[in-house]
């Protein structure tokens, strides 16, 4: 899987590479070198950063989606994004009200993770129905505790002290950083491929969870112990996306939907075909927003793939491909 | 020696949370019979029916499930145990958009030992060889519980239980008997089926056996013949009702 991702990072690397010459009017030419400057060294940085966040927000979709059989749950829609957000938020403010910081790098993953996890405990306790977790009511909860978490964040940016509050409003518009922290990039590849092997071993029973709970029961699985891990899973996938490139809205939501298009609902085929579209659909954003300038710099990648994604969600629902799910 | 297949429910409650819907039931459906499970509507059957399905434990009393050299109640059994002797269909199937008929119906055997052929026999055998490849939203709701029940054809082993909510509701003539004749056969080789029927005239003319469920309780049960004379139906469907049955 790594090495797939590999070499579609590489690949794209090389049309980016193809591509910002041909912008920048040195004309088109095969190569397969090492990247000789150090904006090439920036730019191969911004795409693995891409292509891992936009990996995990897809995967983290898809385990939602699946689990809750509903097309519209994602990191975003059911708030982990928006509590991973706070959670880091929360630190960042903490950190400099205390003036020390030790949620820096790999570290930041762990504010950001509680926070997710935070958020999905308050809207899975909020979607109990039986003792099992109501789809519809999960989303409803979800809705409210993203809007909740909004507001706290305007919390928090109101107690930062002036001069800092550009950090913040800068992350959570979404950022893809062309020189990352290695050790943060490397932990959500860990995650992410960690995720994919687990789901990719048990894609027979992820297939099976679909037929809901009583008739995966009733063919002797038991969805309960698979959602748990499904759910912590897409919280640890959201809480590493977010720490690196802050909230990013509509890739956890489509790129499940693009690759079911694609290849159908089978998990064997899905999983592989969910990261390549999440991985493709963040880098395509992030080399287009490096292309426009509203006269205020680079456009956010936040403020692109939220732009984009929703017509391509409307479009998606237009197609009718979603029916028999809700 | 294995005891004869059984299921016998002995001072069984049902329903949700703390509310129960039936109690006190005390009855068995035997082997080698069909059993129908009959009521006005909310009498409680699917949720009886989820219950010895092994999908829900029952509030109260004990169920125990004799099959497959198995014995005990199924709430107890591993995924595994109670999938290969038990083989229970709800009674509104929502079948994932996207998978093919083959796909769904290969989901019945996911606990037990692979077998192409008899997911191919399943398929054969409610005639949907022609629509194997064919992605099961884009079916009629008669297609798709043929696929239901073709996943339980492809999961029941020999002698084992099968229990049916309503399986037939959505079926044209013709496929209604294939599907009698698929489920006696199942009986005639060993199987205990309980299978719920709304319509009463057509369980008086296939069930052996049949129980009447009326105001929280067991109003009836024995054969199908003396459970669904019209005198015993009078008393609870009324006396209008039983002259249109009639």
């Amino acid at each position: 899987m790594l090495l797939v991702l590999l070499a579609v990072a590489i690949a794209v690397a090389l049309l980016r590479l193809s591509i910002g010459r041909l912008w920048t009017g040195e004309g088109w030419r095969l190569d397969l070198g090492v990247p000789d400057d150090a904006v090439a060294g920036f730019r191969s940085n911004a795409l693995a950063v891409a292509a891992t966040v936009g990996a995990s927000l897809a995967i983290s979709g898809l385990f939602l989606q699946g689990l809750l059989r509903n097309p519209l749950a994602s990191p975003f829609v059911l708030g982990l994004s928006s509590g991973a957000t706070l959670g880091l938020a929360v630190a960042m403010w903490l950190a400099l009200a205390i003036g020390f910081s030790p949620f820096v790098g790999l570290g930041s993953v762990v504010p950001a993770f509680l926070g997710a996890m935070a958020t999905l405990a308050v809207v899975a306790l909020a979607g109990r129905r039986r003792g099992g977790l109501d789809p519809i009511t999960l989303v409803l909860a979800g809705v409210v505790v993203s809007s909740v978490c909004g507001a706290l964040l305007m919390l928090v940016h109101h107690l930062l002290p002036p001069g800092s509050r550009g950090d913040l409003i800068a992350w959570t518009m979404g950022r893809i950083d062309e020189q990352p922290d290695h050790r943060l990039l490397v932990g959500a590849a860990a995650i992410l491929t960690f995720a994919v092997v687990f789901a990719w071993m048990n894609s027979r029973s992820l297939d099976v969870a679909l037929l809901g709970e009583e008739e995966a029961r009733s063919v002797g699985l038991s969805l309960a112990s698979l959602r748990w891990t499904l759910l912590i899973g897409a919280g640890l996938l959201a809480a590493s996306a977010v720490a690196i490139a802050g909230p990013i809205a509509f890739v956890g939501l489509v790129a499940p939907h693009a690759a079911r298009i694609l290849v159908g609902p089978a998990h064997r085929w899905l999983l592989p075909a969910t990261v390549l579209c999440g991985a493709i659909l963040l880098v395509g954003a992030d080399v287009a927003r490096q292309q426009i300038d509203l006269g205020a710099g680079r456009l956010p990648i936040g403020v692109l793939t939220a732009i984009l994604g929703g017509p391509a969600f409307l479009w998606l629902l237009h197609r009718g491909r979603l029916e028999g799910w809700s | 020696m294995t005891a004869a297949g059984r299921v016998a429910l002995c001072g069984v409650a049902v329903g949700y949370g703390d509310r129960s819907v039936l109690s006190g039931i005390q009855a068995s459906a035997l082997e080698g019979r069909i059993t129908a499970v009959v009521g006005p509507n909310a009498a409680g059957k699917s949720t009886l029916l989820r219950a010895i399905g092994g999908l829900s434990a029952p509030l109260a009393g004990r169920i125990e499930i004799a099959a497959c050299g198995r014995t005990g109640d199924p709430v107890r059994w591993s995924g595994r145990e109670r999938a290969a002797t038990i083989a229970s269909m709800p009674q509104q199937i929502r079948l994932p958009a996207g998978f093919s008929v083959e796909e769904i119906v290969a989901m019945g055997r996911h606990a037990l030992e692979r077998s192409p052929a008899r997911v191919q026999a399943a398929i054969e055998r409610f005639g949907l060889g022609e629509l194997a490849d064919a992605a099961v939203h884009t079916l009629s709701v008669g297609q798709q519980q043929r696929v239901g029940l073709a996943r339980i054809a492809a999961q029941h082993e020999s002698g084992g239980v099968i229990v049916l909510d309503e399986p037939f509701a959505a079926l044209d003539l013709r496929e209604l008997a294939r599907a009698m004749a698929w489920l006696r056969s199942c009986a005639d080789a060993g199987a205990v089926v309980v299978c719920s029927l709304h319509d009463l005239g057509f369980a008086a003319r296939v069930a052996d056996d049949a129980w009447l469920l009326d105001r929280g309780s067991l109003a009836g049960a024995g054969e199908a013949a003396s459970v669904l004379a019209p005198a015993a139906l009078e008393a609870i469907f009324g006396e209008a009702a039983i002259r249109l049955f009639m």
